[in-house]
């Protein structure tokens, strides 16, 4: 029997009582037990948004995995492990089952700040992804000076920024550096965007080689497809993501079985990091049940009518 | 709203009447729905609830698909489809001029005879446009 | 599945641009079968397509591409598996300001077969507009039920959106070689 520790901050009365009767519904479930401890003790935390403001920020800035539960419109936090309130008791079990394949990965990486430190390039993409991973206190944080801020509110529903900025953010890196709390409000001028938007680019344009907190070893998924039409996604993209979101795959996996070169493979990985929706499931494969039917039976007819298709559609490239 | 509301009290209930009369009257009618052109029911003659809700929408679909074909082929108008078997037969005849368009569905035993069927169907489909031409 | 034929589905409540999406990428204007629509309580357009729309792409070595438009309302299932019976796959259109989009999305992404029998790929128009359920909801309705389809915010008036729905229909067909390469 392995047991795993959780600690949960800041959920209300009624969700602390459901979330705890869970626990106890699925302890022992697959060899696998759960003991709710202190969150100093803790290997996950899972942290909704009714206080524990700064337990939660703390946690951020470790490796550790951390369930974000949401609830009402508010926008999805940009972190893997997301759970909406009010959740059901099955839809509990496949985090955790998420998380301790995460936790049952390869070996950890080296500290944090000392990584960070070493890549200029991803300050600002580490700081969006720390605040994706904090509960919201409604308050802007700010990145840059003058014409060239980027105001992000820390409940991640909007962006704010310049046309210009927004312009160019898909096209090449911004080189911000990290964003802080702040007390100054965008000008009426600029732009109210979804966030994001800005974590796939900033995640995009940081750098052609996999980010610091990308593990060689360990296997991706995708929990969710990005939203390609408001990205506009390529081909090249479209296609990672439908691997992604059918198996587990290594980053040498990943560019082996697509056939893409690695600094596109990186990019991508990046992106879908900063972004939120890659989820490390350590050293195990998604289970075969998981894999759609249609996987099996299409494709080698269809090769020839799907080339024809898109050169017909202008979709070559 | 239910369907006598939508498309009028006193015209469906004189529709159903010509149902009736014109089941009684020709031989191997099984039962028949009269359909808006939109798959709703607005009478039935012998067809459980379920069932008459589900001629109406099937029969709406062939008879747009119809009218689709007749297009495509160039025939102006298709105001009648006939799908025939050894067991029986099913006749969706358009009425002309119902207000919303409408049609009549019959589904007849291999006890009717065609001519007649069509025939009877025919005078029932005039009955019920005048109904609903107000 | 046929070996020289190939069809495309597009579903979606009425109203959400399935006519309009098939027109965008069909050799000819697409053939429709619209009726008079008499429940204007329901959905306030003058006509509904009670048929199918039906449209088609031919490609040069005389094979076609098949796209089919269900009509939306629910009365009309058996149209649903009529027409995605062998289908490579389907594009469900969603639009984000109706009020029961979500219950839509699920009855119309359950009635396919959940990305399971074939490549579901979910196009929401008009999301983020005021008063429109935003893309996050539609995508978590979806994760709730354990599914991860494609859900993208599109305007299917632009092709160039409605390509990225076919593209990445096209893409998920072709894990099939792949996705048994990694096994």
């Amino acid at each position: 029997m392995r047991t795993r520790r959780i600690a949960v901050v800041g959920l209300a009365d009624d969700a602390s009582q459901a979330f705890r009767s869970m626990l106890r519904i699925l302890d022992g479930r697959d060899g696998l037990s759960w003991s709710l401890v202190a969150p100093d003790a803790a290997e996950v935390l899972i942290a909704g948004t009714q206080g524990g403001d700064a337990l939660a920020r703390g946690w951020a800035l470790t490796n550790k995995p951390l369930i974000a539960v949401y609830e009402g419109g508010a926008a999805r936090p940009m972190t893997p492990y997301t759970l909406h309130h009010p959740f059901r008791v099955m839809q509990l079990l496949g985090v955790l089952e998420d998380v301790d394949q995460a936790l049952g990965g390869a070996a950890p990486e080296a500290p944090r700040a000392k990584a960070a430190a070493n890549h200029t390039a991803w300050n600002f993409a580490e700081s969006l992804r720390l605040l994706a991973r904090t509960s919201a206190a409604g308050n802007l944080h700010v990145a840059g000076s003058g014409a060239e801020r980027v105001f992000v509110r820390d409940d991640l529903t909007v962006y704010y920024a310049s046309a210009d900025i927004v312009q160019r953010l898909s096209r090449q890196a911004l080189e911000l550096p990290a964003l802080t709390l702040s007390s100054a409000k965008p000008p009426p001028n600029f732009e109210a965007r979804p966030v994001f938007e800005l974590a796939w680019f900033s995640g995009w344009h940081a750098a052609e080689t996999p980010a610091p907190w990308i593990e060689h070893t360990a296997t991706y998924r995708l929990r969710r497809w990005p939203d390609f039409g408001l990205l506009r996604g390529t081909r090249d993209q479209l296609a990672l993501a439908a691997l992604l979101t059918h198996g587990s795959y290594s980053r040498a996996r990943l560019i082996e079985v697509s056939g893409q070169p690695a600094s596109m493979v990186d990019r991508f990985l990046n992106a879908c990091a900063v972004a939120g929706v890659l989820a490390s499931t350590g050293d195990a494969a998604v289970p075969a049940e998981n894999a759609s039917t249609f996987i099996a039976s299409s494709a080698a007819r269809l090769g020839g009518l799907i080339r024809g298709l898109r050169s017909r559609l202008g979709l070559t490239g | 709203m239910t369907t006598s509301q939508r498309f009028g009290r006193v015209a469906t209930g004189v529709a159903q009447k010509h149902l009736d009369a014109f089941a009684q009257t020709t031989p191997g009618v099984v039962s028949a729905v009269l359909l808006s052109a939109d798959g709703f029911e607005v009478a039935s003659l012998q067809v459980g609830k379920g069932g008459a809700a589900r001629l109406a929408a099937m029969g709406s679909s062939l008879s747009a698909i119809g009218s689709a074909i007749a297009k495509e082929a160039g025939i102006v108008e298709c105001n009648r489809m006939i799908i025939e078997s050894d067991s029986g037969t099913i006749v969706i005849m358009t009425i002309a001029e119902a207000r919303p368009p409408m049609s009549l569905a019959v589904i007849a035993s291999d006890a009717s005879m065609l001519g007649q069927l069509l025939w009877a169907a025919k005078n029932c489909c005039n009955a019920i446009a005048r109904a609903f031409r107000e | 599945m046929s070996e020289t034929e190939f069809k495309i589905v597009f579903t979606g409540p009425m109203g959400a641009g399935k006519t309009t999406a098939i027109g965008a990428i069909s050799d000819e204007p697409p053939v429709s079968t619209d009726v008079t629509n008499t429940d204007r309580a329901a959905f306030d357009k003058a006509q509904t397509t009670a048929g199918l729309d039906y449209g088609r792409i031919a490609l040069d070595d005389g094979v076609s591409v098949r796209l089919y438009g269900t009509p939306g309302q629910l009365r009309f299932r058996f149209m649903w598996d009529i027409l995605g019976h062998n289908a490579a796959g389907v594009i469900v259109l969603i639009d984000a300001s109706q009020r029961d989009a979500l219950v839509q999305l699920d009855a119309f992404v359950d009635a396919f077969g959940g990305g399971k029998r074939m490549p579901i790929v979910v196009g929401i128009g008009r999301s983020g507009e005021p008063g429109a359920l935003s893309l996050d909801a539609f995508a978590q309705r979806l994760e709730s039920h354990g599914m991860t389809l494609p859900v993208f915010g599109v305007d299917v008036r632009r092709r160039d959106d409605v390509l990225l729905l076919v593209d990445t229909l096209l893409c998920l067909l072709e894990l099939g070689d792949s996705g048994r390469r990694s096994a």
